[in-house]
């Protein structure tokens, strides 16, 4: 599946591949465990490809010991049926096809016509049936020529002495506990229970002894735990990468064709090097920072090759000129990639690329030095995509001529290219004014509790000064000096609470009576404080911003919406960090009308 | 009546219908916006109507191509992302990411996303390959590059089912496969295999892409979607799946470009390769339509807006709601509130349909108020051309008349021309002549805002200033902004308004062709101190030519003849239509149901002709502060009810309407006597007089009240205590009656929730009533 996996095992991992092997292929135990919380994607491909590898192995070696195998993700197969079906059409090398009605691998010759899906009796038989398959293999050869993917059945022969091994491997193996957690118990003791040579392999990132079923139900497996990986290894699987990246050619518009020519790979090695000195504080996982070497390597080279063109050009000018013997060593100074000195001159007059000197590669490394840790920055928390990264993050023309000062800002690490919006941009601060206090409402009546209400927009009728809370003289602190309870943690810290509509509103009021009111046009008819407001809130749109800010998740609807006649509640969906952008945009001062204030 | 007898007879009914009240008052034939009947043509409604529905379509059509040529460039964009989403990887990545083009556009921007199908449709068929299948028939099933699948979040409540909508969204598609195969539902792949899309697509024989559109992407349950992706993105490349999310929520901060970031951990994200696209700014879109539809100069509306509703629009959009949806309501209400005045039929006085209709003797009384109004009005020809006194009693024929109302309409059409194309000027010199400042003004007040203040003619300071701005403008922006001018001018679509401003641009030209080239004059940056004085002298002359054009241009509209049958003016927007508050108006009508009556009663007034109607309403009696007894059993129990605390016992209330229903009955009974003696003493007093002495709010409910009494003679004061056993009874049901209807209203209207907790008792609803 992963695109850059080759046959060879990842450098660290060579002891637990010989380890698997050497078990899969003696006396292996019926269940294993492979733990790996740092890289399991990683560690699935490998174990994939051993497995595979040993099926092909043994089919063209001639050993007496066969494999069949299937492995599946337990993501995929959700339900007890896929799973049958999955494990079934794998091991059996079926795929089904269209014209045939996807029929399932349903038992050989004879027997064919069987539904294995049904149940666990059934996925055993099934399991049986493809060693009977795989036995009389070769009996089937001559009948089944034309169905499609029975490959397996003409490499076995009739050997007696043949035996024959089943590999079950699972990835993600944790989410059998939720998604099949009657299926657990009796993967685990497969082999017991089919009395067939059937080895059920998980891959996880979770323990085993998390997921492990209760009362000692399953068999306790052969644990492999796979190291992390070390920074040495890490470098080389990256590294590598780069030549299968060289030898497939590949012509996306994003990158120059000759980024991945061999030439560099040095270049690429030591590129590779200050990217994992830089990012591996943040990422261990060799797949985040291959993508983050992905998205910058097109750029880092492009100088170089730019260079490299403009020389050619330059030469093939002179040539054309004849003045090509001539070409002195002067403008040939002024390149930026000046190359080293003898064997240099072939590849001038081949036009080859050749590695810049030592002196460029620092220079290139010590420019991009900054955009690596931007890169980690966007790239990581997926803020953006590696191909679009790439592209906004070319480097200037000539880069590698320009002196120090010109280097554009960008270059040196600034996040600029992803703030810039057009002031039409979608935001949310371009949202209507009523639906921004109705965020900033939603939001204090989220955070503050109920019974703090009265004491915080309690207005009383006589006075209508603002009853705020003095800073540092609460009762509730002196509450909480003498109390000796528990610190109490401010409830911004523990996330919204639930409240109902007509709170919101009554907080709605409030705030529009206080900040919105003067920017209203002007209506004759209310002439009693606080009448405008409460028409206001009465109001359709009110209710329809509510239920639009509900449908963007920026509030969340708690009740179910299926109840008409019950007050419908509803979460703040938005952080603190923009409802105080939001508030300072409608003029509110939101610490001071926070219970809890920051 | 006698059906509800029947009804109430009937035991299979479950549900009977009594209308309140008594029907013997029969509804008046209510015709549309009564107050302006007596000047309308009979049949004037309809044919307004018809006028309505052709100004509409062209102000709609107008709008509709605004729209989509906001929303082509991103609907481009997400076709382009999605036909490239396979093509043009970029190399070097650790495993292949599954192409996600998520589109942030408001809830209802239903145009975008019809747009982006109709795009997609529109993509050439892959032309099937005669090579690659010997066998391909001429006639095979069409083959397009991207096969869509729309999916909603009610498909989608658990894994199970999404991924079944997923794949038999594609695998059943109608004429894809030329033939679908039976599957045996038992021992082939289960319907929400991803194994089964992948036999399908080997199927196929060619590799188009499948797209999946989630709609309202935000309801969907997070879990089941990650899960989803997780599963697709096994399977990729080799079934060219891309997720087109169609979001509702802007991003909230640059930490969190779109929803997706917010509500999905980050290793779903890094299997995802995520492009947001997002639709311009609904507030800038709704600014778009209203400067491209009314203040165009190419595009001539056959409705101007007036200030007033300019300003509503503006207040609404920015205030709640800047949806395109909303903007086309209130502008189809805006028109469909234009055309209830007669008048507006003279909307196209040219065309065959009106004149031929305006001849018919039946128009007369039309045609003599629209002579009046013509004879009056100073801009108009007419009243030039006749000098008549406008008493005077000679009827001008239809056409002269109709003549005149063209003329109008000329000189009106002229003259919102010339505003509109001020306008433009207007906004290319403050670009220009602003720059940055007006870049910085704008993020504040919105263009919109300026509009109203065009309408009301009262720009005069800001043009001034423009013209004092513009003298000093230096040699560079001089001849940048004359040059933008000429652009403007010569980008005119509309031929008449070339023609009407010919002179606008002769004199521009001529600026033009004075001014010394810029690099001529190699002027120093230094300040326009230093200009030369050829410079200077033509800087002022075009800073008085365009402080003379924009003020001759910028007139006030409503100063035209006829001006209120093409120009909305000061007519305010219905606000209450379109932004009602249902509750308080339902409140304040229990509370105050005398009110609401009499705006009844005024309406129906305004239905009946002048001559028939009857002086009954005395204002004092309305002026008085009616007793609780007075009111509606309704009103009564309500009004109980909003004294009581958050639960209501119904015992309690029932015995407290009691109690206000014996007290309307007292008095009834001795008003009922008092009558009877009146009417005995004085026979001569006009029956309109005893007639209003009831109040018009009272009378409705004690007419109500009283019907249903058998005979209220035989009550008494005296009386009172001494009802027989039989009576009582009749009056404690009755009683109960009207309390269970009243109560059966409120909980109908929805102000009481039933309890299951506590017995006899219900809870309130609403807790802050006003009184």
């Amino acid at each position: 599946m992963d695109s850059t996996t080759t046959d060879m095992t990842p450098v660290g991992y060579e002891a637990c591949t010989s380890l698997l092997t050497t078990l899969l292929t003696s006396y292996p135990p019926p269940f294993m465990f492979v733990y790996d919380p740092e890289t399991p994607r990683l560690t699935s491909s490998v174990v994939r490809t051993l497995v595979q590898d040993l099926k092909t192995r043994s089919k063209t070696a001639g050993s007496p010991l066969k494999f069949a195998s299937a492995v599946v993700n337990a993501v995929a197969c959700f339900t007890r049926r896929l799973f049958y079906d999955t494990v079934l059409n794998a091991l059996a090398e079926w795929r089904p096809s269209w014209e045939d009605g996807c029929g399932n691998w349903s038992g050989s010759g004879s027997m064919s016509g069987q539904r294995f899906n049904e149940n666990f009796d059934a996925f055993v038989h099934g399991l049986q049936a493809i060693r009977t398959l795989l036995e009389h293999g070769s009996d089937d050869l001559t009948t089944k020529t034309s169905a499609k993917g029975k490959g397996k059945a003409k490499a076995t022969s009739n050997n007696e002495n043949e035996t024959h091994r089943l590999i079950i491997v699972i990835e993600r193996a944790e989410r059998l506990k939720d998604s099949l957690p009657d299926l657990l118990v009796p993967l685990t003791r497969l082999a017991e229970l089919s009395q067939l040579d059937v080895i059920t392999i998980f891959v996880s990132d979770v323990r085993w002894a998390d997921m492990r079923p209760s009362l000692g139900a399953s068999p306790d497996p052969y644990y492999i735990d796979i190291p992390a990986l070390s920074k040495q290894n890490t470098i080389e699987i990256m590294t590598t990468a780069f030549d299968t990246m060289a030898s497939c050619s590949s012509s996306s518009k994003l990158v120059d064709a000759e980024a991945y020519s061999p030439v560099l790979r040095s270049l690429y090695d030591q590129f590779i090097t200050t990217l994992y000195s830089i990012c591996s504080p943040f990422v261990h996982d060799v797949y985040e920072l291959m993508y983050i070497a992905a998205a910058r390597w097109p750029g880092f080279i492009l100088p170089v090759l730019e260079a490299h063109r403009a020389y050619i050009e330059e030469l093939d000018r002179l040539r054309a000129d004849g003045r090509s013997h001539e070409f002195d060593s002067d403008h040939r100074a002024t390149e930026v990639s000046a190359h080293s000195d003898d064997e240099m001159r072939d590849h001038d007059i081949a036009g080859i690329l050749y590695l810049p000197t030592e002196d460029t590669r620092i220079r290139l490394v010590r420019l991009f030095t900054p955009s690596f840790t931007s890169a980690l920055e966007g790239l990581y928390p997926r803020l953006t995509h590696a191909a679009d990264w790439a592209r906004e993050h070319i480097p200037p023309a000539n880069l590698l001529t320009l002196p120090y000062t010109q280097i554009p800002a960008h270059m040196s690490g600034a996040l600029g290219a992803q703030t810039t919006g057009g002031a039409h941009r979608r935001d949310i601060h371009a949202f209507p004014r009523t639906s921004q206090f109705i965020l900033v409402a939603a939001f204090l009546a989220s955070t503050n509790s109920p019974k703090s209400d009265m004491r915080m927009f309690g207005r009383g009728t006589d006075e209508r000064a603002k009853r705020r809370r003095r800073k540092g003289g609460s009762p509730r602190k002196a509450r909480e000096g003498t109390g000796g309870g528990g610190i109490k943690i401010p409830q911004r810290l523990l996330g919204p609470t639930p409240f109902p509509v007509d709170r919101l509103l009554a907080i709605l009021g409030v705030l529009l009576e206080e900040y919105d009111a003067e920017t209203r046009p002007q209506v004759p008819q209310f002439a009693i404080p606080g009448e405008y407001t409460d028409m206001e809130i009465a109001r359709v749109s009110i209710h329809a911003a509510i239920m639009e800010l509900a449908s963007m998740r920026l509030l969340i609807r708690v009740s179910s919406a299926d109840r008409v006649d019950a007050t419908p509640t509803f979460k703040c969906g938005i952080s603190y960090d923009i409802a105080l952008q939001l508030a300072r945009e409608i003029g509110i001062v939101l610490n001071d009308l926070l219970w809890d204030s920051v | 009546m006698s059906s509800i007898d029947r009804d109430l007879e009937d035991p299979s009914k479950t549900c009977i219908y009594i209308p309140p009240g008594t029907s013997d008052e029969v509804a008046p034939d209510v015709s549309p916006y009564p107050s302006y009947q007596w000047r309308d043509l009979p049949g004037g409604y309809e044919l307004r109507m018809q006028m309505y529905k052709l100004s509409w379509m062209k102000c709609l059509g107008r709008v509709k191509s605004i729209v989509r040529s906001l929303h082509s460039s991103v609907a481009a964009k997400v076709v382009h992302e999605v036909t490239h989403a396979y093509t043009d990887i970029l190399p070097g990545l650790p495993y292949p990411e599954l192409p996600v083009v998520a589109i942030s556009a408001e809830g209802g921007s239903s145009s975008l996303y019809s747009l982006i199908r109709q795009q997609f449709d529109q993509l050439p068929p892959v032309v099937s390959d005669a090579n690659q299948r010997e066998n391909a028939i001429p006639d095979e099933p069409p083959r397009p590059p991207v096969i869509l699948n729309h999916l909603y979040p009610a498909d989608c409540l658990t894994l199970t089912a999404m991924m079944k909508a997923i794949v038999t969204g594609f695998v059943d598609q109608d004429g894809i496969l030329e033939a679908s195969i039976k599957r045996k539902p038992t021992t082939s792949l289960a319907s929400y295999d991803i194994n089964l899309l992948a036999a399908w697509y080997s199927a196929l024989g060619y590799i188009p892409s499948l797209v999946v559109f989630l709609h309202d992407f935000e309801q969907f349950d997070p879990v089941v979607i990650q899960d989803v992706l997780y599963i697709c993105s096994l399977s990729i490349p080799h079934l060219p799946l891309v997720f087109v999310l169609a979001l509702s929520s802007p991003p909230t901060s640059p930490a969190k470009p779109s929803y997706l970031h917010v509500a999905y951990p980050r290793d779903t994200l890094a299997l995802l390769r995520v492009s947001v696209l997002s639709a311009p700014a609904e507030a800038a879109v709704v600014e778009e339509i209203i400067n491209k539809t009314f203040f165009d100069p190419d595009f001539e509306p056959d409705v101007v807006l007036g200030p007033a509703v300019l300003d509503f629009i503006t207040d609404f959009s920015s205030r709640h709601c800047a949806s395109i949806d909303a903007l086309i309501t209130m502008l189809q209400l805006i028109h469909l509130k234009h055309f209830t005045d007669p008048i507006t039929l003279l909307m196209h006085p040219e065309s065959h349909a009106t004149r031929s209709r305006l001849r018919n003797s039946d128009a007369r009384p039309f045609l003599d108020v629209l002579q009046a109004r013509l004879l009056n009005s100073p801009g108009s020809k007419l009243a030039k051309e006749n000098p008549l006194d406008s008493d005077s009693e000679e009827r001008l024929s239809a056409d002269v008349l109709l003549d005149a109302v063209s003329d109008a309409n000329k000189a009106f059409r002229k003259k919102a021309r010339g505003i509109r194309v001020a306008l433009g000027i207007m906004r290319i010199v403050k670009d220009v002549v602003l720059g940055g400042k007006a870049d910085q003004g704008r993020q504040g007040t919105g263009d919109l805002e300026m509009l109203p203040a065009v309408l009301r003619g009262r720009l005069n300071r800001d043009v001034r200033y423009l013209g004092m701005a513009a003298k000093k403008l230096s040699a560079q922006k001089l001849h940048e902004l004359l040059s933008a001018l000429h652009a403007f001018f010569h980008n005119l679509e509309s031929a008449v308004v070339r023609r009407e401003e010919e002179h606008a641009r002769v004199k521009i030209v001529s600026l033009m062709a004075q001014l010394p080239e810029p690099d001529e004059v190699g002027e120093p940056p230094s300040g326009p101190a230093e200009r030369p004085p050829a410079v200077v002298q033509l800087a002022a002359d075009f800073g008085e030519w365009l402080t003379d054009f924009l003020e001759e241009h910028f007139v006030r509209l409503d100063e035209c003849a006829l001006w209120d049958v093409w120009y909305t003016g000061g007519t305010p927007f219905p606000s209450e239509l379109i932004n009602p508050a249902p509750r308080p108006t339902a409140v304040a009508a229990l509370l105050h149901p005398d009110d609401v009556v009499h705006a009844h009663a005024e309406l129906l007034k305004a239905l009946r002709p002048p001559s028939d109607r009857t002086p009954e309403l005395e204002p004092d009696d309305d002026e008085r502060e009616l007793e609780l007894w007075e009111l509606p059993d309704t009103t009564i129990l309500f009004r109980r009810f909003v004294e009581a605390g958050r639960m209501v016992n119904v015992y309690d209330w029932f015995e407290s309407f009691k109690v206000v229903l014996e007290d309307q009955q007292r008095h009834l009974c001795r008003r009922a006597r008092q009558r009877e003696k009146e009417a005995q003493k004085s026979q001569d007093s006009s029956p309109i007089k005893a007639r209003s002495r009831k109040g018009k709010g009272k009378r409705r409910a004690v007419e109500m009240d009283v019907d249903e009494e058998e005979d209220p003679e035989m009550y008494d004061d005296e009386e009172d205590e001494e009802l027989d056993e039989d009576e009582m009874e009749q009056w404690s049901v009755e009683v109960q009656a009207r309390f269970m209807r009243a109560l059966h209203e409120l909980d109908f209207a929805g102000f009481i929730k039933h309890t299951g907790r506590k017995a006899d008792h219900v809870i309130r609803t609403i807790y802050d009533v006003p009184d």
